[in-house]
């Protein structure tokens, strides 16, 4: 009988001692490192459509979570190498072309070099607007028969860590 | 007589001990529960109203025109030599157009979606092929086309494709 009742009691002990010492841990914290790498999360925004009106845009982004140093390039496919866009008339036969000019903006002159061919638009840190923009222009010497024109363009998002 | 009695007086201070090491126990026990926030009467938000379903929101735009907003991906990882594998492809809810998705390792297609409804995507997707371990540039080109089937601009999606070991 005094054999049970002692291991009773070592057992109580024991689980007092456990819970005193769990609880103590709860109020000091204990030194396990965690490591967790949140990921790069950005949202671009391009437009519907390009058209005759369209002449000055600065793409705007949601959702903008970079690491440091990191970039997000916009780049316009579908220009010839001069830079004209083409786009069609509502006949679906007469063409016309718009040209397009890069306006650089607020980009650090130390990352002009870096930009990709045909670049539209850039982002870094947190930014929510385009640092720079492009504006589609009519050469002056061209018309075109009356109308609407449309096109559609094809828009490269990629972004690159920093090096 | 004599024998039960000091049987009963050896087991006293026995029992007192054990019950001394539950009532800590209890009191361990209680302390722990007892951060716990006292329940309270909760009063209801009564500028909220019955809800019935999403309503119409604004949509995207830039400049007054109408945009498409195209989700950035910075890397994908797909586990080697399996054609099932685990993405977060998605239309965002806010876009007013359908997203046709076609996802490419290299130059080669490896998975296309149909029309893709906003606020819609994909968790797991079945690839027309299995991809040996290794890093290549990964392509998703997104197709946007309005309900009617008129086609609008479209967006490619660059990002490290790396394919590991299962």
């Amino acid at each position: 009988m005094k054999k049970i009742i002692s291991l009773i009691m070592v057992v109580c002990l024991m689980a007092t001692i456990g819970m005193a010492t769990a609880s103590a841990d709860s109020v000091n914290g204990g030194t396990t490192t965690i490591t967790y790498k949140e990921p790069d999360t950005y949202c671009v925004l391009i437009p519907e459509t390009i058209d005759m009106t369209f002449e000055n845009y600065r793409f705007q982004a949601t959702d903008m979570n970079l690491a440091e140093g990191d970039e997000v390039f916009v780049t316009m496919g579908g220009l010839d190498e001069n830079n004209y866009f083409p786009l069609t008339h509502e006949n679906g036969v007469d063409t016309a072309r718009k040209k397009v000019y890069y306006d650089y903006g607020s980009i650090p002159t130390d990352r002009l070099d870096m930009l990709p061919a045909y670049c539209v638009g850039y982002f870094s840190d947190e930014d929510t607007i385009s640092r720079m923009g492009f504006m589609m222009i009519n050469d002056g010497d061209m018309h075109f028969k009356a109308g609407n024109y449309t096109g559609t363009a094809e828009f490269t998002v990629e972004l690159r860590e920093s090096v | 007589m004599f024998n039960i009695n000091f049987k009963k007086n050896k087991l006293i201070p026995i029992v007192v001990i054990l019950l001394i090491a539950c009532l800590v126990l209890v009191i361990l026990l209680f302390s722990k529960c007892g951060n716990e926030q006292p329940a309270q009467n909760l009063n209801p938000d009564d500028a909220a109203v019955t809800w019935n379903g999403e309503q119409e929101v604004s949509r995207p735009t830039v400049d007054n025109k109408p945009a498409i907003a195209v989700p950035g991906i910075k890397e994908m990882i797909f586990i080697a030599n399996q054609k099932e594998q685990k993405v977060n492809l998605y239309n965002p809810r806010e876009n007013n157009c359908y997203f046709q998705m076609n996802l490419y390792a290299e130059d080669e297609l490896v998975w296309k979606s149909g029309n893709v409804s906003p606020g819609d995507g994909f968790y797991d997707i079945e690839l027309t092929k299995t991809l040996p371990q290794g890093e290549r540039q990964g392509y998703l080109i997104i197709k946007c086309y309005k309900q009617d089937g008129t086609e609008l601009n479209s967006a490619r999606v660059k990002f490290k494709l790396s394919v590991v070991p299962q």
